[in-house]
């Protein structure tokens, strides 16, 4: 597992623990196979708890709201916690490509294509 | 931002910011979600509807009813003039105090929505009713099964025992339910509350969705709604009953977006107050 994945893991953890209590999470550890509904039992309330701490720290660059929107509650909670961690990893990867790009010297780019007339 | 102080409550509330371009056109209503009763929260709306909508350009507010969910449980205050000003102290509390608000209700939500709608023509520019619930037989068969259910939640040691099975949901709504039903003046607030009649219909100014599953048995009244109120659009969903939030998310999610952008441009323009009138059917 990447740094980034075991950062993201342990912020996702200690969230959980956040919103859930810690009864229920120390009896087990929080890995990227652990699955929010099987073995945690998350409910659907603490799950959009969840979303709504993930969103506030990774920042709308993470989409999470498009990504939770091809799913319903059922296929959320049967994700494992490593399929949310992948996620957030492979966007916030990307986001940090990008500004490592946008601070490198300028280089000629392609032209532009011509805006798209609305349909 | 999960929890806010409101009309002397702790309520747990969500916000979704709008992710569409159009959200940045003055005089969009905010698009606030009221669930339905004992073990219902803000979570049935997530993905089928609020998702949507904020995706589409719509700000996004859902909150736990007093007592549900994660919100506080007061022992009283579960009347639908409690529910208004619930909900107009949480605006405020929000800073939306000087925003009109699309309310879309699901079941109980529906009927309080209609409620605020009827108190606060003011602020309500839009409603979305599904499944409400507007009759006098209604409101008796849901006094008469709650207090069944409360009857034998009663000292119950129910939770505890699915506690130490670990069946840790189970457990919560139980006990979320043996304490609204048991210990707050949920049911004697229902039993006490007044059926809409034609007379209230005929009054909401605002434009309304009204949505119910063919074979629900509140379709007649949803149908009176409909037909006595000035701006009202009902719609029937075939092959089901009261569970159309959660059995028809496709359906449900095209209607209820096409009516809320509708509802959202003429609040924008200040143009007309509906988007329909009569009954659709399909």
């Amino acid at each position: 597992m990447t740094t980034t994945a075991d950062t993201i893991l342990t912020e996702i953890t200690g969230m959980l623990v956040e919103i859930v209590g810690d009864e229920f999470l120390l009896s087990e550890e929080v890995t990227m196979r652990t699955t929010f509904n099987e073995d945690l039992a998350l409910e659907s309330i603490e799950f959009v708890a969840l979303a709504e701490l993930l969103h506030h720290r990774y920042g709308s660059d993470v989409d999470l709201m498009g990504f939770l929107a091809e799913k319903d509650m059922d296929a959320i909670l049967a994700m494992s916690v490593g399929e949310l961690v992948t996620h957030i990893g492979r966007v916030t990867h990307a986001s940090l490509a990008r500004a490592a790009s946008a601070s490198a010297p300028a280089i000629p780019a392609a032209p532009s294509p011509s805006p798209t007339p609305a349909g | 931002m999960a929890f806010v102080l409101a009309n002397a409550l702790r309520f747990h509330v969500q916000r979704l910011p709008a992710t569409a371009a159009a959200a940045s056109a003055p005089g969009r209503p905010v698009v606030v979600f009221l669930h339905g009763l004992v073990v219902d929260n803000l979570s049935s709306f997530y993905c089928p509807l609020a998702l949507p909508t904020a995706r589409a350009g719509h700000e996004v507010v859902l909150y736990d009813l007093r007592g549900h969910g994660r919100s506080e449980r007061p022992a009283t205050g579960y009347d639908s003039a409690a529910a208004v000003r619930d909900l107009v102290s949480l605006l405020d509390a929000l800073g939306l105090g000087h925003r009109r608000v699309h309310l879309v209700g699901n079941s109980h939500g529906g009927t309080l929505a209609l409620h605020t709608a009827l108190a606060r023509p003011d602020l309500v520019a839009g409603l979305t009713l599904l499944e409400p619930p507007l009759g006098g037989a209604w409101v008796e068969n849901m006094v008469d099964t709650l207090s069944a259910a409360a009857l034998s939640l009663e000292d119950s040691p129910v939770p505890a025992e699915l506690l130490s099975l670990r069946l840790r949901k189970a457990a919560n709504l139980t006990a979320i339910a043996d304490d609204l039903l048991n210990r707050t003046s949920l049911i004697d607030d229902m039993a006490a509350s007044l059926p809409f009649g034609p007379a209230d219909y005929a009054r909401l100014s605002c434009p309304a969705l009204i949505v119910c599953g063919e074979h629900s048995e509140l379709v007649p009244e949803a149908r009176e709604l409909a037909r006595h109120a000035p701006c009202a659009t009902i719609e029937i969903l075939p092959g089901l009953g009261h569970d159309v939030l959660k059995e028809s998310s496709g359906v449900l999610r095209k209607s209820v977006l096409a009516h809320l952008e509708a509802t959202a441009a003429a609040a924008a323009t200040g143009t007309g107050t509906g988007t329909g009138t009569g009954a659709l059917v399909r």
